[in-house]
């Protein structure tokens, strides 16, 4: 299945978000995830279905900002 | 220090900071290094930003070099063009931090990162509304601090210069009127350049100050995070101190009179 991740197009076997998050390396301990703009609780990652088309993006915290 | 000028710490957020100093995590040659120095500053509130992973390429992860200091992290919004995208950010940092710490930054100008006012202050509406202890980085316009805070705004965190530029307090004038109405505590942002910049600050009666660029791009990071930490302590008690009032004439420290008429005889 096709899915667009973090603005790149991938191809992928999961089922759920939880299964995609499980084949990723180097995820960090504090992310959070919108599947199609909208923010996934944790609790939740493992009920949101992955479908053809969808996107997907993971976040993390970043050395930066204004200062 | 006496009684009459002892310090408070200064608290918002439910959080107390004993350190007047925040810092940045921007600019730093290795996740070591902004350890160390974060140590040397002394500093209790880190900021850094919210940002989409890239699988393909570098991973600058922020958290581990972190991770068991005694600080309070504060995620920003950098990177965010409006109040819409601000807030997605701040829900996001909730999300993955559980904190609801967030400093709202949204400047779409890519030359000068001057922050939007209107979404500034509408995103700054919005979180407060949902809970969020907002630290609203802004020009260094006094109305819009008022209205800030008016907002439910923590903090505000007025410009001295544009960041990274290490300009130093360009806007001073402004900070006075803004500090001297001040509705929440001011933490002045952005173009400290300096030490002495950052006394200038405190010197003016400034809450805090928070600094990135001038620490991390200096040759020694670690030490100019602790020349930072004794500036802002020192400015700090001279504010406390009360500074004496400036004058277009002198004034003489001893009394000039009585010695000329002692004299007198003799030199003639």
């Amino acid at each position: 299945m096709k899915i667009q991740l973090n603005g790149v197009p991938a191809d992928t076997e999961a089922g759920t978000l939880r299964e995609l998050l499980d084949t990723l390396p180097d995820l960090p301990e504090h992310y959070a995830v919108a599947l199609n703009d909208e923010i996934i609780p944790k609790e939740k990652l493992s009920a949101a279905g992955l479908h053809e088309g969808d996107t997907v993006e993971v976040f993390s915290f970043m050395a930066g900002g204004a200062c | 220090m006496t009684a009459n000028n002892a310090d408070m710490p200064l608290s918002f957020g439910g959080k107390t900071f004993r350190s007047r100093l925040f810092t940045g995590t921007g600019k730093f040659a290795s996740g070591a290094l902004l350890r160390e120095a974060v140590l040397a500053s002394g500093t209790e509130l880190v900021t850094m930003a919210v940002k989409r992973l890239d699988f393909q390429g570098h991973s600058d992860a922020i958290l581990p070099a972190l991770k068991d200091l005694p600080v309070t992290l504060l995620p920003n919004t950098s990177g965010a063009r409006t109040a819409k995208e601000a807030v997605f950010a701040a829900h996001l940092a909730r999300e993955a931090l559980g904190t609801d710490f967030i400093k709202v930054e949204i400047h779409p100008d890519v030359r000068y990162l001057m922050p939007d006012p209107v979404e500034t202050l509408r995103a700054t509406e919005i979180l407060a509304g949902e809970g969020f202890h907002v630290m609203a980085y802004c020009g260094a316009d006094p109305m819009l601090c008022l209205r800030l805070a008016r907002a439910g705004a923590a903090a505000v965190m007025p410009l001295g210069a544009p960041i990274g530029s290490n300009q130093g307090l360009t806007t001073r004038a402004m900070l006075k009127i803004i500090i001297a109405q001040k509705e929440a505590p001011v933490v002045v942002d952005a173009g400290i350049g300096l030490p002495s910049h950052a006394a200038e600050a405190m010197e003016l009666g400034a809450d805090a100050v928070l600094v990135n660029t001038a620490i991390s791009v200096s040759r020694d990071p670690v030490t100019m995070a602790r020349a930072f930490a004794g500036a802002v302590a020192a400015g700090r008690m001279a504010w406390l101190a009360g500074p004496g009032a400036v004058s277009g004439e002198a004034h003489a420290t001893s009394p000039l009179e009585a010695f000329l008429r002692d004299t007198d005889g003799d030199l003639s």
